[in-house]
């Protein structure tokens, strides 16, 4: 199976793909990682550019197209190519896509269906962003939670709203920085409301977003990803 | 009768402290977007609009779809595609059936035509007063200014519209126009046009806009109304209030003047069982509106109320030219509100922010749309794309893709220097070896950049800098280098065969196919005496009383009992026959405090009353009184809204005017707080009886 890191991890977020790459091979994967990847190409599309958008996606369907799977700790890069790969691409591409669909996995689905022997110990507290896309173009709604529930020791706090969007929205929160702020605030206060030391997430996007906005104000709430979290608490007797 | 408008007096004396993007009548932003909804994040109070939003998110669209409702919706998803199938062909059928009732159409192309009609109709009618109830179509054209420019008084008179035209306002959400302003805010409001205390809680707030537009609705010489639907088949024109002021509107003028846009046409008459609970629901959660009023033409000879003339204003506005292409879905569009509720970015800056007539989702996608093109232009960008959106609608509507493609469509109509970068950036991207250079150039360059100066570049960075550190782009590379070290020539494993492509996305199944339940849930009653229980229970939840009587006999007592000697208006039913001798009867219903009424029918799931007007069968009677008692004999029970409506579809001849009536007269206008008996009655009671 192939790793899709997302081009957030290539350029910025490297910590939560390598976590991934551990957890996954914990559990017994072997995780190749083609040099070829860069993007999805949803920055493109979402933000007016169609045409590169499926020049992207075209470009990673050919990447992983050998893979009999294609596992990502990025949900809104996997749920662009479950719901606008087909959608915008056209003819053979359109079947390719959908075909690619069919075997590409976030990451926290593919753990909470195959890691199921981990052990797992990490003491801490944390509450969980279902970040947009997860929890809504790809539906799913479970995996997060069932995989942190799996850990000793960890202590999920729930917060209000935990569904709502954290205001990164891609170039959204370049365009409408203000206002793509003020969300990550009222996420923010919502995380910390809820007692928690981590928000926890399977989305790189709203992670650099949060974390970004948490710096600035010096808040104690760490965004942190899912694939870290596990890693953070693998090994017999857990981590820290 | 007429004159000039009480509910108006002292207008001149207010203040307006809106920013200028909250105004009525705004074709396009003052600023560009971002500039105004940095603006809206400052206006005093957005913190207790988001909160206040935040809760009516969780309250209506937390709980999502769940039977019988998420079935509900299916059905109206197709019934709405099936529309717009051919929505030309449902639009001539609706034309000849109102001309047919004895109605007036006229078709307008855009907001000058129609504006020309309906001045017209004013100008040939002498008509100095006009009563509106709530209608996103008019605000569309922006009517009420153009009415005023004519010398003419025209009122709002949904509660929440009211407080808004007298804060010279534009409504900043489509069902809760008022949201965004405090009851302290309306208190002060009010107190400048009244010139004196007017209390603060939202019942006092309620009776004072009450009292000052009673004699408004009786004096008007013209009632404008919008349209939530109307059924193709019998020429019916279906409104949903709470407050009762839409019945007001459609019963006492002379003349009715019906705005509706084109896509508010539906096929069939029928089609209102499944779309009239679905609106309500989707908007408040609700089985029913208090109030849903079907116009089959003016009012017929011998009939004592309703308008002698109605006419009925499709507007186009450039919703045709949509039909066949991309975006024609979004004409499927109910106005419930839900989108807007359901959107963080809506909540956060509040629905004026959008400036523009429709905010939140759906205004992002249709105002670019329709009218002038530029005028919204930039508002699909106005989005997260976290596609709560398309989760609320009840129509299943895919805002979130119809935002990604009219951002497309913007880009492609401007020479943006954006889009040289974009292109070179992808043709970089989707080459692998493009790809590690363009990492490697990234972080020499930011580790060159002093840490101040990141936020400095030009581009989306600056943005972004603004309040967030700067992404650590000095890490760009790392992660490959982290695997190369780790595991040097790593190869890619042999591609096997992958599992089987899923399937491709289903189309919507035909309507008839769908099972249509009961709203509730539960198994139809067993007979008469349990459907009366029920209708009992659903009046109880909706402020109304039953009275379970034994015989015809002890039912009549009863409705003289709660008469209590009190001026009692009564219409001319077969179940009231010998009635009207036992109560101290006055012709005017504006005279009653009591009005008794028969019905037509009585739904036991969610305690509605379907009354129907006729000769002796007055509009005013369950209407203009304080009081409604309904003396139902247990044979008018019906278990569904779906059996009413289809009971009621085949009356013939068809009453001008069926009302459906569930529960008390309500508003929700300020701070969401409900308030009681608004427009319509304050105490309805339904006496049953064996028989």
């Amino acid at each position: 199976m192939a790793l899709f890191a997302s081009c957030i991890a290539d350029l910025a977020a490297p910590g939560p793909a390598r976590a991934a790459v551990e957890v996954l091979e914990a559990m017994g994967c072997r995780v190749s990682f083609p040099e070829a990847q860069s993007c999805c190409g949803q920055p493109a599309l979402n933000s007016g550019f169609p045409g590169e958008g499926r020049l992207l996606a075209r470009h990673w369907i050919e990447t992983f197209e050998p893979f009999q799977a294609v596992v990502s700790p990025s949900g809104s890069c996997v749920a662009h190519v479950h719901h606008q790969f087909p959608r915008i691409l056209e003819g053979p591409w359109a079947a390719r896509a959908r075909d690619m669909a069919g075997r590409t996995y976030e990451f926290s689905q593919f753990v909470a269906a195959y890691g199921e022997g981990l052990p797992l110990a990490l003491d801490a507290t944390v509450t969980v962003h279902d970040s947009c896309h997860m929890w809504r173009a790809l539906g799913e709604r479970r995996s997060v939670r069932s995989v942190l529930g799996r850990i000793e020791g960890l202590r999920i706090v729930e917060m209000e709203d935990a569904d709502t969007c954290c205001g990164f929205g891609g170039t959204f929160s370049a365009k409408f920085p203000y206002v793509s702020v003020a969300m990550a605030d009222a996420k923010l206060a919502r995380g910390q409301g809820a007692g928690a030391q981590w928000m926890v997430s399977a989305d790189p996007g709203c992670l650099m977003h949060l974390q970004a906005r948490a710096a600035w104000k010096g808040s104690p709430l760490q965004a942190r990803h899912l694939a870290e979290v596990v890693r953070d608490a693998l090994g017999p007797g857990g981590g820290r | 009768m007429t004159g000039r408008s009480e509910a108006l007096q002292g207008r001149s004396k207010v203040v307006p402290t809106r920013p200028d993007w909250a105004a009525p009548g705004l074709d396009r932003p003052p600023r560009p977007l971002p500039q105004v909804t940095t603006e809206a994040l400052e206006r005093p109070g957005q913190p207790a609009t988001t909160a206040r939003l935040d809760i009516l998110n969780r309250q209506y669209v937390g709980p999502g779809w769940a039977p019988p409702w998420s079935d509900l919706r299916e059905r109206a998803a197709c019934i709405r595609r099936e529309t717009l199938g051919d929505l030309e062909g449902y639009l001539g059928q609706l034309s000849e059936r109102v001309e047919a009732n004895g109605g007036v159409v006229h078709r307008a192309g855009g907001p000058a035509e129609a504006l020309g009609v309906i001045e017209e109709i004013a100008t040939a009618n002498g008509v100095e007063l006009v009563v509106k109830s709530k209608s996103m179509a008019t605000e569309e054209i922006h009517l009420n200014h153009h009415l005023e420019a004519m010398g003419i008084d025209v009122v709002e008179t949904d509660l929440g519209e009211y407080i808004l035209q007298l804060a010279d306002e534009r409504p900043s959400h489509i069902v809760a126009p008022a949201v965004h302003r405090s009851k302290e805010d309306i208190a002060a409001l009010f107190e400048q046009v009244a010139g004196g205390p007017v209390g603060h809680r939202p019942e006092d707030l309620a009776a004072f806009a009450r009292q000052r537009l009673r004699q408004d609705f009786h004096r008007a010489d013209m009632g404008i109304s919008g349209v939530n639907f109307a059924a193709a088949d019998t020429g019916t024109l279906a409104l949903v209030t709470n407050e009762g002021n839409g019945r007001m509107v459609t019963s006492q003028p002379r003349i009715h003047v019906a705005v509706m846009t084109v896509e508010k046409v539906v096929p069939r008459f029928t089609d209102l069982a499944v779309l009239l609970p679905l609106v309500a629901w989707a908007a408040t959660r609700v089985p029913l509106s208090v109030y849903q009023t079907l116009v089959t033409g003016p009012r017929r000879p011998g009939e004592r109320d309703g308008p002698d003339q109605l006419h009925l204003v499709i507007v186009d506005n450039g919703r045709t030219s949509l039909l066949g292409g991309r975006y024609q879905e979004v004409l499927a569009c109910i106005r419930c509100g839900a989108c807007q509720f359901s959107c963080p970015v809506y909540r956060t800056v509040g629905g004026h922010a959008y400036a523009s007539v429709y905010g939140g989702p759906i205004g992002a996608v249709l105002t670019p749309l329709i009218g002038d093109p530029e005028a919204g232009a930039e508002l699909p960008f106005l989005s997260s794309l976290c596609g709560a959106c398309a989760d609320a609608c009840p129509v299943k509507i895919p805002l979130p893709d119809m935002l990604v493609d009219l951002r497309a469509d913007y880009e492609a109509r401007r020479p943006d220097p954006a889009r040289i970068g974009w292109a070179a950036w992808a043709r970089a991207w989707a080459w692998g070896p493009g790809f590690r250079a363009s990492s490697r150039v990234t972080r020499r360059l930011w580790s060159l950049l002093p840490p101040g100066a990141r936020a400095a570049l030009p581009g989306p960075g600056r943005g972004w800098g603004a309040g967030r550190s700067m992404p650590p782009l000095e890490h760009a590379g790392e992660l490959r280098e982290w695997l190369r070290t780790r595991r040097p020539g790593q190869r890619p494993a042999q591609p096997g065969p992958g599992p089987a492509p899923p399937a491709g996305p289903e189309g919507p199944t035909g309507a008839e196919q769908l099972p249509h339940p009961g709203l509730d849930g539960a198994p139809p009653p067993a007979g008469p005496e349990e459907a009366a229980r029920r209708l009992s229970q659903a009046l109880e939840r909706v402020r109304a009383t039953g009275h379970i009587c034994s015989s015809a006999e002890e039912a009549r007592q009863r409705v003289a009992d709660l008469c209590a000697g009190r001026p009692t208006a009564i219409e001319d039913h077969p179940d009231l026959v010998g009635m009207a001798e036992r109560l101290p009867v006055v012709e005017d219903a504006w005279e009653a405090q009591v009005g008794v009424t028969g019905v037509e029918l009585a739904v036991a799931e969610t305690g509605t009353l379907a009354l129907v007007a006729g000769p002796g069968r007055d509009r005013s009677t369950s209407l203009v009184p304080p009081e409604h008692v309904a003396l139902v004999p247990f044979s008018r029970l019906v278990p569904s809204v779906a059996v009413a409506v289809e009971r009621l579809a085949a009356l013939e001849p068809r009453p001008s005017c069926i009302s459906f009536v569930t529960g008390i007269s309500r508003s929700s206008d300020i701070e969401h707080q409900p308030v009681y008996g608004v427009h319509g009655p304050g105490k309805v009671d339904v006496v049953l009886y064996p028989g």
